[in-house]
């Protein structure tokens, strides 16, 4: 991705524009941006873990490359995400004194930093303001189309929760009902498929129950693998897990991952991971 | 035992999860030329897929929430098999009813049928359902104005006229027009709002004129614009001239103007062809830099360079490109007037 956009900007001159061109092999760039994101807290475990300094270094440039096609690709939400885990990262170490860890992380802060001025550098020749742009309208929803639409989408699936709070309108439905509810902005036959929540859309297709079934199906690992991350000596391996459900989980909220096998295959095996890994340190006592 | 059922409930569930992805996929393979078809409003896909391989009933409805039997019902829709596409179309109602497609294409059918009144309920309740859609406003205006509606004409056209989309402009004009069979006061005001909303859009010159000159005047001077241009195109210039007066008889337009500097510009009636270069130019009623482009090109033709290059600059300082010949008045300036 890092090399189609310097082809594209660089060699060819364009304007670094948010586009599908720069997908790579997922359906649009919010998925890819948020399917590097949810990878990163692995390949930093495997950095902070490793003791070859070959292995290292390519690693650091594997997270390097992650940060900057993250900002490249300009997706407000996988960006913020990837700023939280960032700062979240060193303050859970701190916790729990895991000061050998702290001192080789500090370089990854920089990376961050030093990928951000990267991509400053690249548009610089011809959209400089636009990631400053679209962080600007994110809370005005009446200049950020993308804002006022996902609010909307909220509004018509609460009501659609009031309406029908018990059964839901069943599984599969909401691109039927949301027709109806957000007809003031279906323009042709473009229809509202997904409300960019699944907790929401959840609980509108099949209720209430089911809803907090699939809340809980996403929330117990977290807060399970944060539980086990106090309270166990592999305190690295339980971080990483919690950060990957950190992701998933901000990505449930405001995209629609349980759509999208890239997203859907890596949580899954994450739970596995928390499965097998749970089970290894109950044998080992 | 309990064993047994369990295998034998695991194996029946996975087969019937099986035969249901499979069916979706096979779908799906046909749906992309179907889908491809109607976004493009074309009809390539051979009647053997959409007729017989097709299973509209699993899944009933595409990726995108349309009915299969609607996609289905237009390839009939567009055979003329009128009656087989109604019967899609009750049945596509029945698969997704608030997609409102099915009742909008029932509504044209009906229309081109000559059932005014089973077309006005059909398309009324797919504008009112679904107002944002071109397909939807177009048969119901459509439909209203054979009615002569111009009350529920202004109504509606208050409901979609916030949107970002000029075709709701253009469609209540030209329909409000046929009802009004005149330009009113109120029908003047939405097309000077128009213009204004949309200062670069297109053809709102030409509804300007077809609102002011009337339709008849406005379809008989863009015939023997067609004619004129064909005339002017195979160098009869003479007979160009004459065809191209008649237009301009007929309705008030620059570009019929500026066709007959041209040809008097060819014919070598310079006068002439100066008087009407000169009347679009102080005018300001072409502002591509056309006229200034062919204007200093014919002085500089007639010896007098200092004047055609002023004329050439402006039409380059308007990125002025001639799509017929290819030139570029920045570059023809460059070469006459700054070289040397």
């Amino acid at each position: 991705m890092n090399y189609s956009i310097y082809d594209s900007v660089i060699q060819n001159g364009n304007v670094l524009l948010r586009g599908n061109q720069f997908r790579g092999f997922t359906g649009n760039i919010n998925i890819s941006s948020f399917a590097i994101a949810i990878k990163i807290p692995l390949v930093i475990y495997l950095y902070l873990k490793t003791n070859m300094k070959v292995f290292k270094f390519l690693l650091l440039t594997l997270i390097f490359s992650a940060f900057i096609t993250i900002c490249l690709l300009m997706s407000r939400g996988a960006f913020l995400i990837t700023l939280f885990l960032v700062c979240l990262i060193p303050l859970m170490l701190t916790l729990k004194k895991e000061f050998k860890f702290l001192k080789a992380y500090f370089v990854i802060p920089i990376l961050f930093i030093g990928s951000f001025y990267t991509q400053q550098l690249l548009v610089k020749e011809n959209t400089p303001d636009q990631m400053l742009e679209r962080f600007s309208t994110i809370t005005d929803s009446r200049k950020d189309e993308s804002v006022n639409e996902r609010l909307i989408f909220y509004r018509s699936a609460l009501q659609s929760i009031k309406e029908t709070p018990i059964l839901g309108v069943g599984i599969g439905n909401w691109k039927l009902i949301s027709i109806e509810l957000g007809k003031e902005m279906v323009s042709g036959y473009r229809i509202p498929y997904f409300t960019h929540n699944d907790y929401l859309q959840i609980t509108a297709e099949i209720g209430l129950i089911g809803g907090i079934l699939f809340t809980y199906f996403i929330l117990f690992p977290l807060f399970f693998s944060l539980r086990k991350f106090f309270k166990s000596n592999d305190n690295l391996l339980y971080l990483t897990l919690t950060l990957i459900f950190i992701v998933y989980g901000f990505d449930s909220l405001i995209n629609f991952p349980l759509d999208r096998p890239v997203n859907v295959i890596y949580f899954l095996f994450t739970i596995t991971l928390l499965y097998y890994s749970t089970k290894e340190t109950n044998n080992a006592k | 035992m309990q064993n047994k059922i369990f295998k034998f409930s695991i194996i029946l569930f996975s087969s019937l999860a099986l035969l249901s992805s499979y069916k979706s996929f096979q779908s799906s393979g046909y749906q992309i030329y179907m889908m491809w078809d109607f976004n493009n409003n074309k009809f390539n896909t051979p009647y053997e897929i959409y007729a017989t391989k097709l299973d509209p009933d699993y899944p009933n409805i595409t990726l995108t929430a349309l009915p299969m039997s609607f996609i289905k019902a237009r390839y009939f829709y567009n055979s003329d098999s009128l009656e087989i596409a109604k019967k899609l179309l009750f049945k596509a109602i029945e698969e997704n009813p608030f997609i409102k497609a099915p009742e909008a294409m029932l509504a044209n059918i009906y229309y081109d049928e000559g059932d005014y009144e089973l077309a006005l309920k059909y398309s009324k309740n797919a504008f009112k359902a679904l107002p944002n859609n071109n397909y939807h406003r177009n048969i119901y205006f459509k439909t209203l104005s054979h009615y002569n509606d111009s009350i529920e004409l202004e109504n509606s056209f208050k409901i979609i006229k916030n949107y970002n989309n000029a075709s709701h402009w253009f469609d209540y004009i030209i329909y409000q027009y046929k009802v009004l069979k005149r330009a009113d006061e109120n029908l003047l005001e939405v097309l000077e709002e128009f213009k204004t909303k949309y200062p670069n859009e297109e053809n709102i010159e030409n509804l300007e004129r077809y609102v002011k000159f009337g339709s008849l005047n406005f379809t008989i001077s863009s015939v023997l614009v067609s004619d004129a241009e064909r005339e002017f195109e195979n160098k009869n210039y003479q007979k160009a001239l004459e065809i191209f007066m008649l237009a301009d008889k007929l309705i008030d337009n620059p570009i019929i103007d500026l066709n007959i500097a041209l040809s008097y510009d060819n014919l070598e009636d310079y006068n002439n062809a100066f008087a009407y270069y000169d009347r679009i130019i102080n005018n300001q009623l072409i502002k591509s830099g056309k006229p200034e482009f062919h204007r200093g090109l014919l002085s500089i033709k007639l010896n007098n360079r200092n004047e055609g290059c002023e004329y050439l600059k402006i039409a380059s300082d308007k990125n002025f490109v001639d799509s017929k010949s290819g030139l570029i008045a920045a570059n023809v300036y460059y070469q006459l007037c700054k070289m040397n």
